[in-house]
């Protein structure tokens, strides 16, 4: 980003003179000749070299997005083009999606970015026609005919540019393959996108530096493992300040039953580490046999975001930790992506995991048959499945203090179908839960604007735009209930939600489901509780009522 | 006592508000029927519900600069405030708005004198500062955010760094 602001002149001249799909200068021109303006807070910064060599990538060098000149490569169309060709024979859901798609319009107005832009190549079926259009040319006998006419175009610094901005500016959510006829995937052809992107060698810095530490140290931050053991007992030094309590993971422990995974953003960032409080309370209370790994230390996977290869390579490392330690099965915390990748393609990525036995749940006898096979289990089904059995004593009044919301995660909600457990969990343990409207949960819930590696704080007017729909409808049930807290099950959420709610909606405060389960839970001689976990006052409560009672 | 200029906004609030609404946003797309003008659900479309919103309540409070004032025409900054505008284009809505009344003046042959002109010119004048603040209080809200999201997500280690 530029050191100085604009100045005034300089500003007039790039509205009033530089063409762009939002200004009144486009009306004679084919959406496809208006180029892509970079200007501050609308590009995240490219990747650095170092990290580029690290990852082995192509390309390595200094350069930035909005330099007129990005030092492409000799001969990078052929690169990307041969990648083009071996993507659309590797996966039959890229081909497909490049020709079927009608322009029914169904999609067009469902994407976050869309809403909060009014930007129409944020509109699902215009960013894939930003792929489709180059397929055309190259990869089909009417498109190398007919070329404009059947909008097809070929592979030009210009256009590699608008991929960069347009596919950096969907976080691969899917709500718009919700309403697609046809159940076109744009995350998918997002996801070959950014491949692309990687093979010409634009990539961004906030993506791929994550990858390069995860791939060195097991996690995003590059956090050695010393490190790790060290913030986790200073976890457990503040859970035994507000509770009296003294709880006791272990490291990398054989023979474990279990071995607990979650993003890193739980053990370092705030406010995810008041929810890893609230895991390792639970654990304690329900006398928990398991293990943290500080080399498994990161449920979150920017390899996604990157290539399938670099997906699958930082996933491997759950199931290598799992063989290692003798576990019998896996828990896996609060994320996002990280259960996209676990629930759609850790089993063949670097499945079967037959070392491993069927997750039975050590407390309630309860057989996860749908981890079966990746021998995987979400926290959120696991304490839903320890509350319904009345495992748990909780007292949901502590948590009065907050009016609570629920944030469908989009790759919970859509990606695995997960909707009632983290709602019955929710209800279980606070008294006030008030649904924002039906339009904006569930399946057809709104992104937080940041997801898939783009929350970064140089992008910060885009999040801002992009999570506008979500704070909309937060804002409703903010105005209506008096809604406080926003509770989410994913560490992206915890970390990008709370700006989005500063910004939008303030007042309004980010929680993770199981720092409330830390809040509402009754333990074995603790000391009498006047704050959260955060540290702020509870309401006063009543001691003559009735807690609710366990019959563990 | 209401100034004629404000009682010609009360008089025609509706026709004022859909005029100054689709000049709004016209800022943000150039084609006359877009989706962001036609999509009229709250939720589908936040960008003309925040807008309308926001209008209609410094319309409604005209007469009278109090809180709701503020509360309206912060709903509208805080949309601009992130969009690629310039802030001289974000912040011009009371031109709009002069434009519009001055149209409908002519049109209801409502005729004013010059010092009533100057009065209501002034006053559009002092709205538009008030909106540059605002404005401006969004702009450093996101330069804040930035600082503390970055605080935040090290906590634990800045913690442990006794920063």
């Amino acid at each position: 980003m530029s050191t100085n602001p604009p100045k005034i002149a300089e500003l007039k001249a790039e509205y009033e003179n530089a063409p762009s799909l939002l200004k009144g200068d486009s009306s004679a021109k084919e959406w496809l000749d208006i180029p892509v303006e970079f200007r501050d807070g609308n590009w995240c910064h490219a990747a650095k070299p170092e990290v580029i060599e690290n990852l082995g990538f192509n390309n390595p060098r200094k350069w930035s997005p909005d330099d007129p000149d990005w030092q492409l490569e000799e001969g990078w169309q052929q690169i990307v083009l041969a990648g083009m060709k071996e993507r659309l024979g590797q996966f039959r859901s890229f081909k497909l999606f490049m020709d079927i798609c009608v322009r029914c319009g169904a999609c067009s107005d469902k994407c976050h970015f869309f809403l909060g832009t009014g930007d129409p190549k944020n509109m699902p079926v215009v960013r894939a026609e930003l792929l489709r259009s180059v397929y055309r040319h190259e990869f089909t006998w009417s498109g190398k005919l007919l070329k404009g006419l059947v909008g097809a175009r070929p592979l030009t610094e210009e256009v590699l540019k608008e991929w960069f901005m347009y596919f950096h500016q969907c976080t691969e959510c899917r709500r718009c393959s919700v309403f697609c006829p046809f159940g076109i995937d744009t995350a998918e052809v997002t996801l070959v996108g950014r491949e692309l992107l990687n093979l010409a060698g634009a990539n961004i810095n906030w993506i791929t530096k994550p990858v390069s530490d995860c791939s060195r140290t097991g996690n995003h931050l590059g956090i050695e493992p010393h490190t790790f053991k060290s913030v986790v007992e200073s976890l457990v030094e503040d859970i035994e300040d507000q509770t009296g309590i003294t709880v006791n993971p272990t490291f990398n422990r054989k023979g474990a039953e279990i071995l607990f995974i979650t993003p890193s953003g739980d053990v370092f960032g705030d406010p995810g580490i008041y929810t890893m409080m609230g895991y390792l309370m639970l654990f304690e209370h329900i006398g928990l046999d398991y293990t943290l790994s500080t080399y498994a230390s990161e449920g979150g996977n920017f390899g996604y975001f990157t290539s399938n290869q670099t997906a699958k390579k930082l996933n491997a490392k759950m199931y290598h930790e799992a063989e290692r330690l003798g576990v019998k099965w896996i828990l896996g915390g609060e994320c996002g992506h990280m259960w996209r990748v676990v629930h759609q393609y850790m089993d063949t990525m670097n499945g079967p995991a037959d070392f491993m036995e069927e997750p039975v749940s050590p407390i309630t006898g309860t057989k996860f048959r749908n981890a079966t096979s990746t021998k995987m289990v979400h926290i959120a089904e696991f304490t839903a499945d320890l509350i319904h059995q009345n495992k748990l004593k909780l007292d949901p009044r502590r948590n009065d203090h907050l009016k609570t919301t629920f944030h469908d995660s989009c790759n919970i909600a859509r990606g695995m179908g997960m909707m009632e457990e983290p709602r019955y969990v929710l209800r279980n343990v606070c008294n006030s839960f008030n649904e924002m409207p039906e339009h904006t949960i569930r399946e057809e819930t709104f992104c937080c604007g940041s997801g898939s590696g783009l929350n970064t704080d140089e992008y910060m007017d885009i999040r801002m735009r992009g999570g506008f729909p979500r704070a909309n409808a937060v804002k409703h049930v903010k105005d209506k209930f008096d809604v406080n807290a926003l509770v989410a099950i994913c560490a992206i959420d915890r970390a990008s939600l709370p700006p989005l709610m500063n910004y939008w909606n303030p007042g309004v405060q980010v929680y993770g489901l199981h720092e409330l389960v830390g809040n509402a839970l009754v333990m074995d001689g603790e000391e009498e509780r006047s704050e959260d976990l955060r540290e702020d006052d509870m309401l006063e409560i009543e001691t003559e009522s009735p807690v609710q009672e366990d019959d563990a | 006592m209401s100034s004629p200029f404000e009682l010609l906004i009360a008089q025609h609030k509706k026709a004022i508000l859909e005029q100054w609404l689709m000049l709004r946003l016209g800022i943000f797309s150039s084609q006359k029927k877009s989706l962001l003008m036609t999509q009229t659900d709250q939720f589908q479309n936040p960008i003309r519900h925040e807008m309308e919103q926001g209008l209609a309540g410094i319309l409604a409070d005209f007469e009278n600069r109090g809180a709701q004032f503020s509360e309206a025409l912060d709903q509208i900054t805080r949309v601009l405030a992130i969009q690629d505008f310039p802030p001289s284009k974000a912040t011009a809505l009371f031109y709009e708005l002069k434009e519009i009344v001055r149209e409908l003046a002519k049109k209801n042959d409502v005729g004013f004198g010059a010092k009533e002109w100057k009065k209501f010119n002034h006053q559009i004048e002092q709205l538009t500062l008030t909106a540059f603040d605002s404005y401006v209080d969004h702009r450093e809200k996101i330069y804040q955010i930035k600082v503390d999201e970055s605080k935040n997500r090290a906590f634990m280690l800045l913690k442990k760094a006794g920063l």
